[in-house]
C-alpha cells in the first residue's frame, strides 16, 4: 500500500481541484446564465448586419392619377473601415466620386466604428463607377430617394420625407404609416471579416407601401400657385394662402401659400417656411363671415327679406361706438351684405343674441378641427359667451375677436354653397394597395346640417350680388354667376391692441351659381399699400376663376346678359 | 493478464484471441472508460463545427481539420490499446530514457529541417504526415520519470539537496528549452508538475517553497524585461481586455462573448457565430468557449461533469494503488490532465492569463490527444494492476 502521507496530499490536491472546479462552473454560471443575454447582445451587435429592405414608399397621387410623390432608386455607400487596408489612396478615390471633402472622407475610412455610411442616396449611376474600381471595404446598399415631380408646387401639402425614409412634413408624416409599407429585411450575420454567414441570409421581401390618391387636382393646384405667386408680387404681402375646394364634397382641390420652400430640397429652407399656412394662419376673417351672421338670423326668422335697416355710420355698443366706412343711410337686407354694413350686422347679431349666435358660429365649424391630418394644423378660437366683452355682440358681427384658418374659413362659408350642410374637408380619396386594391376610401363626409336650403340659397344669391354690384366688383367675370364675400380684419398688433396699417385682405368666393362647383378662398398678409380684400384678394380669386372655367369647361351662360 | 508475457504478444493477442478482449473490457473501469469516450466524441463533434470555417476558408475542404482529428484519434488509440497492455515495470525502466529522448527531441526544434516553426514559435517536430509536439512528450516522460525516482529514493524525502534539487535541474534543463520555443505556458506547466509530483512525493513544504519563491523573480523578468512583448501583452490582456477591444484583448473578448451567448442552452450544435474569424484559436486552446457557445451551460457543465469523472478515477486508482511508482504515476497523470482542463477553462473564462494550453481530448491537436490517450490507458493499467476495478 502507499504511504498514509501520499494517500493524505493525493486527497488534499484532489479536494484543491473540485474546489478550482466548482469555481469554474459558478464563473460558467455568471458568465452564461446571469450575464447571457447581454453577451449575446454584444455579439449581435458587432455581427448582424442586416440590410433593411426598404420597402419602395407609396406613390401619392392626385384626383386624376397623375404623380405627386413617388420614389426614385439610389444608392447609400458605408465602409467597414477594418477591412479597408490603405485609407489613405481609398479616400482619394472615393472622395471625389461622392463629392466629399478628402479628410472627411479618410477620417470616415480610419473610423474605429465597424460601419460607417460615407454617403447616402446618391444616384444610381455610381453604382457603376464604385464597381469598376471596387475597394475592399466600401460597399453600398440599394435605397429610395422621394422625389416630386411638381416641386416646389404642392411642397406643403406633400412635406417631405428624411433620410431614413420617414415622413416628416405634411402628408409623408401624417399618411406615414400607409406610406411606408412593410420593412422588408435581409439579415445575414457577418463574420470577423466581414462576409455573410452561409445560411444566416434571412430574406424577407418589402412590402411596398399604399398609394394614396388625394382630392388636389394638379393643374388646379397649379393655376393656384401661379395666381398666388404674381399676387405676392404685386401686393408685396408678407404671406399668401389660397385654398379651393368643392363645396358639395368638401374636397380640397388646391391649396397653396407662401413663404412656400422646394420639398425636393427641404433642407435648403428654414424650417419656418415648411409651415403649411393654410391650416396653421390664425386670422380673424373679416367682414367674410358675415354671411354666416345673415344665414343664422335668416334661420332664426329673426330678420325678413324686405326688412330695411338704417346705417348712420356708426352704432353705440355698451357705451362704445364702432364706425362704418359710411353712413350707408337706409339699406334692404341684402344691401347690408352687399356693403358689407358693419352697423347693419350688428343690429342683426343683436337681435341673434350672445347664445345664439355663439350656437350658430359654433354649428358652422368655427373653432372646430377640420382633421384634415396636415400637421400643424390649428383648430382656431371661438370664445364661449360668458367670457365674450360687452363689446364682442359688436365685434364678433364684424368678426373680430375671433380666430380662424384659411381652410376652417372656407370649410364654413362652403356651407352656404352647400345648401346649408357643413362638409368634412376631404383631402385623402383612396388609399390602394401595391396591386390596385382599395385599402381605404374617404366618402364626402356631410358633418351637420346647419341652416336649411332655401336659407342657404338665399344668403347665396346675396353673395353674388357682393360680387355683381358691391364690395366684390374686382372678382367679377362677364358671363359668369359669381358669389363671393370680401373681408378685411385688422391685424392684432405684438402690443395687444388692433394695429393701424396692417391687416388680413381676404376674398371667399363661390362658382358657378345656383350650383357652385368650386370654392376658393384667398388670403394676404399685410400687403403692402391697398389692402382692401375687394381691391387685391378679388383679382386674385379672378384669374384663378378664368384660368377654372377653361380648364372646367365651364360656359359664359349668358353672352347678351354680360353688363350690369 | 500475464505480466510476464512481452506487451508485443500481448497485444497480438487480443487480436487473435477474443478471450483476452472480453476480459480486458471487463476488467475496465467503465467511469474512467466512458468519461473518456463521451469527451473524445464532444471533441470530435466540436472540433468539427468549430474548425468548418476555417477549414473552408484555408483548404475548401469543411472537413479538413476534422478529417485530421480523426486520424489522430485513431492512432491515439492504437497507442492507448497499447499503453493499456504495456507492462508498467518496462515502463519504470524505461523512465530515464524517456526523459532523455523527450530533451533530445525538445532540442531537435531548433534544427532546420527538423524543427518546424509556427507562428514565430518552434515548438513542431516534423514527421512528414504529421506534426509532433516534443513538449507534450516532456509533460508525460516528467511524470513517468519523477514517479519513479521519487518512488525509488524515498528515504530523501526529508532532504532538500539530494531530494528536490536534482529534479529542479532536470525540470530547469527542460523548461530552459521549453522556454526557447518560446512557450511559458507549457514551462510553467512543467514546474508545476514538478512541484506536484514532489508534493505527492513526501517532500517538506518548505524545501518546496524555496524553489517557489525563487521562481517568481524569473517568472517576472521572463514576463517584463526579457524583450518577450508576446508575454507581456497576454498578461494586460487579461488585467484589461477592453483597454484594446481590437488589438490584445481581441481574444479574450470574444472568447468571453462567445462562452456568454450561450446562455442556458447554447445556440444549438454547429450554431455558433464567433467560430466565423471573430474568435481565433477557435477549435484549437479556445473550443471550450465554442462549447459553451453552442452547447451554453448545460454543455459547458457536461464537460466539466465529465472531467470531474475521470479525475474521480484516476485519484481511486492512485490512492488505491499497491505500488507507490504507480500510485505517484497515475496521480500525476491525472492531476496533469486536470491541471490542463483547469488552465484552458481558466484562460477562456478569463479566470487566468492565456497559457496555450489546450483542453485534453477535446481541443484540435493531434500531440496532445496522442498524450493524453497514453496517459490514460496507463490508467486503466494501473487500475488493472491494483484491482480496484469497479466491479469487483
Amino acid at each position: 500500500m502507499s504511504s498514509r502521507k501520499f494517500v493524505h496530499r493525493a486527497n488534499f490536491l484532489a479536494m484543491v481541484i473540485f474546489l478550482i472546479l466548482g469555481y469554474i462552473v459558478f464563473r460558467m454560471f455568471v458568465l452564461q446564465v446571469v450575464e447571457g443575454n447581454e453577451y449575446r447582445e454584444r455579439a449581435n451587435m458587432v455581427r448582424f448586419r442586416m440590410e433593411d429592405l426598404l420597402p419602395s414608399r407609396g406613390q401619392i397621387l392626385d384626383r386624376n392619377g397623375e404623380i405627386l410623390a413617388r420614389d426614385t432608386e439610389a444608392i447609400s455607400v458605408y465602409c467597414i473601415p477594418r477591412m479597408i487596408e490603405n485609407p489613405e489612396s481609398a479616400a482619394q478615390k472615393i472622395a471625389p466620386l461622392l463629392g466629399l471633402s478628402l479628410e472627411e472622407t479618410q477620417e470616415k475610412l480610419e473610423s474605429r466604428k465597424s460601419f460607417v455610411w460615407l454617403k447616402r442616396q446618391v444616384p444610381l449611376h455610381l453604382k457603376e463607377d464604385l464597381e469598376k474600381d471596387k475597394i475592399t471595404g466600401i460597399e453600398w446598399n440599394k435605397e429610395y430617394k422621394r422625389y416630386y415631380p411638381h416641386a416646389p408646387h404642392l411642397s406643403h401639402i406633400l412635406g417631405f420625407v428624411g433620410i431614413d425614409h420617414q415622413g416628416l412634413e405634411g402628408l409623408e408624416f401624417s399618411l406615414n404609416e400607409e406610406l411606408t409599407g412593410k420593412m422588408g429585411y435581409m439579415t445575414f450575420e457577418r463574420d470577423g471579416i466581414g462576409k455573410e454567414i452561409p445560411g444566416s441570409l434571412v430574406y424577407f421581401n418589402p412590402q411596398s407601401g399604399y398609394n394614396i390618391t388625394l382630392t388636389i387636382d394638379r393643374t388646379i393646384q397649379f393655376y393656384v400657385e401661379k395666381a398666388l405667386d404674381q399676387a405676392m408680387e404685386r401686393t408685396k404681402a408678407k404671406a399668401g394662402v389660397v385654398v379651393v375646394n368643392d363645396p358639395r364634397t368638401g374636397d380640397i382641390l388646391a391649396m397653396a401659400s407662401r413663404p412656400s420652400y422646394d420639398n425636393n430640397h427641404f433642407n435648403e429652407y428654414s424650417p419656418e417656411a415648411w409651415r403649411n399656412l393654410s391650416v396653421s394662419m390664425l386670422f380673424e376673417p373679416g367682414s367674410t363671415l358675415k354671411p354666416l351672421i345673415m344665414a343664422s338670423a335668416l334661420q332664426e326668422n329673426k330678420v325678413y327679406l324686405g326688412e330695411s335697416f338704417y346705417c348712420g355710420g356708426s352704432i353705440m355698443v355698451y357705451n362704445h361706438r364702432v364706425r362704418d366706412i359710411k353712413s350707408h343711410g337706409q339699406e334692404t337686407l341684402e344691401d347690408i351684405l352687399i356693403n358689407s354694413c358693419n352697423v347693419g350686422t350688428i343690429q342683426i347679431a343683436q337681435r341673434l343674441g350672445n347664445e345664439t349666435l355663439y350656437r350658430y358660429l359654433k354649428n358652422f365649424g368655427i373653432g372646430e378641427s377640420c382633421e384634415t391630418g396636415l400637421n400643424g394644423e390649428e383648430i382656431g378660437l371661438l370664445r364661449k359667451p360668458r367670457s365674450w366683452s360687452a363689446l364682442s355682440i359688436g365685434a364678433i358681427p364684424i368678426v373680430q375677436e375671433m380666430l380662424v384658418t384659411p381652410i376652417q374659413l372656407l370649410r364654413s362659408v362652403s356651407t352656404i354653397a352647400n345648401r346649408g350642410i357643413l362638409m368634412k374637408p376631404r383631402l385623402v380619396k383612396k388609399v390602394i394597395d401595391e396591386n390596385g386594391k382599395v385599402v381605404r376610401e374617404v366618402l364626402p363626409s356631410p358633418v351637420r346640417r346647419v341652416i336649411d336650403e332655401e336659407n342657404a340659397d338665399l344668403v347665396l344669391n346675396m353673395m353674388k350680388k357682393v360680387v355683381d354690384q358691391g364690395t366684390g366688383k374686382k372678382a367679377a367675370i362677364p358671363g359668369y354667376s359669381i358669389a363671393g364675400k370680401t373681408g378685411t380684419g385688422q391685424k392684432i398688433g405684438e402690443d395687444g391692441r388692433y394695429a393701424i396699417n396692417r391687416f388680413y385682405s381676404s376674398f371667399i368666393g363661390f362658382f358657378p351659381v345656383p350650383e357652385p362647383r368650386f370654392g376658393i378662398l384667398v388670403v394676404l398678409d399685410e400687403a403692402q399699400g391697398e389692402y382692401y380684400g375687394g381691391d387685391i384678394a378679388a383679382p386674385v380669386f379672378r384669374e384663378i376663376v378664368q384660368s377654372l372655367n377653361h380648364y372646367a369647361g365651364i360656359m359664359s351662360e349668358n353672352a347678351e346678359v354680360t353688363v350690369y | 493478464m500475464g505480466t510476464n508475457e512481452d506487451f508485443l504478444n500481448q497485444w497480438s493477442s487480443v487480436k487473435s484471441n477474443e478471450n483476452h478482449f472480453k476480459r480486458w473490457w471487463w476488467e475496465i473501469d467503465p467511469y474512467l472508460f466512458w468519461s473518456t469516450i463521451l469527451l473524445l466524441c464532444i471533441g470530435l463533434i466540436m472540433v468539427f463545427s468549430a474548425s468548418m470555417t476555417t477549414s473552408i476558408m484555408s483548404y475548401s475542404d469543411p472537413y479538413y481539420f476534422f478529417k485530421k482529428q480523426m486520424v489522430g484519434v485513431a492512432l491515439s488509440s492504437f497507442f492507448f490499446f497499447v499503453a493499456t497492455f504495456i507492462r508498467l515495470d518496462f515502463v519504470r525502466k524505461m523512465s530515464s530514457k524517456l526523459l532523455l529522448l523527450s530533451v533530445v527531441m525538445l532540442a531537435l526544434v531548433f534544427f532546420p529541417y527538423i524543427g518546424r516553426m509556427v507562428g514565430g514559435s518552434y515548438r513542431w517536430i516534423d514527421f512528414g504526415i504529421m506534426r509532433f509536439q516534443p513538449s507534450e512528450l516532456a509533460k508525460l516522460s516528467l511524470i513517468i520519470y519523477m514517479a519513479d525516482t521519487l518512488a525509488t529514493h524515498r528515504h530523501r524525502a526529508q532532504d532538500f539537496w539530494y531530494g528536490v534539487v536534482p529534479f529542479l535541474l532536470v525540470v530547469g534543463v527542460m523548461g530552459v528549452l521549453v522556454i526557447m520555443e518560446p512557450d511559458l505556458g507549457t514551462t510553467l506547466f512543467l514546474a508545476g508538475i514538478t512541484f506536484i509530483m514532489l508534493f505527492l512525493g513526501g517532500r517538506k513544504i518548505i524545501h518546496l517553497l524555496y524553489p517557489i519563491f525563487a521562481g517568481i523573480p524569473i517568472l517576472l523578468f521572463l514576463i517584463f524585461a526579457s524583450g518577450n512583448q508576446y508575454w507581456k501583452a497576454r498578461l494586460e490582456a487579461f488585467v484589461d481586455p477592453w483597454k484594446e477591444p481590437l488589438g490584445k484583448g481581441f481574444q479574450i473578448i470574444q472568447s468571453l462573448i462567445a462562452i456568454g451567448s450561450g446562455g442556458l442552452f447554447g445556440r444549438g450544435l454547429g450554431e455558433s457565430r464567433q467560430k466565423f474569424f471573430y474568435l481565433p484559436d477557435q477549435h484549437t486552446d479556445f473550443i471550450f468557449a465554442i462549447i459553451g457557445e453552442e452547447l451554453g451551460f448545460v454543455g459547458t457543465v457536461g464537460v466539466v461533469i465529465l472531467f470531474c469523472l475521470l479525475f474521480w478515477r484516476g485519484w481511486q486508482i492512485a490512492i488505491r494503488s499497491g505500488d507507490d511508482f504507480q500510485a505517484l504515476l497515475a496521480m500525476g497523470i491525472t492531476l496533469s490532465i486536470m491541471m490542463q482542463v483547469i488552465f484552458n477553462m481558466s484562460a477562456v473564462l478569463k479566470i487566468l492569463p492565456v497559457s496555450g494550453v489546450p483542453l485534453p481530448l477535446v481541443s484540435y491537436g493531434n500531440s496532445s490527444m496522442l498524450i493524453t490517450m497514453i496517459e490514460i490507458g496507463l490508467l486503466f493499467n494501473i487500475a488493472r494492476q491494483s484491482r480496484v476495478n469497479h466491479f469487483e
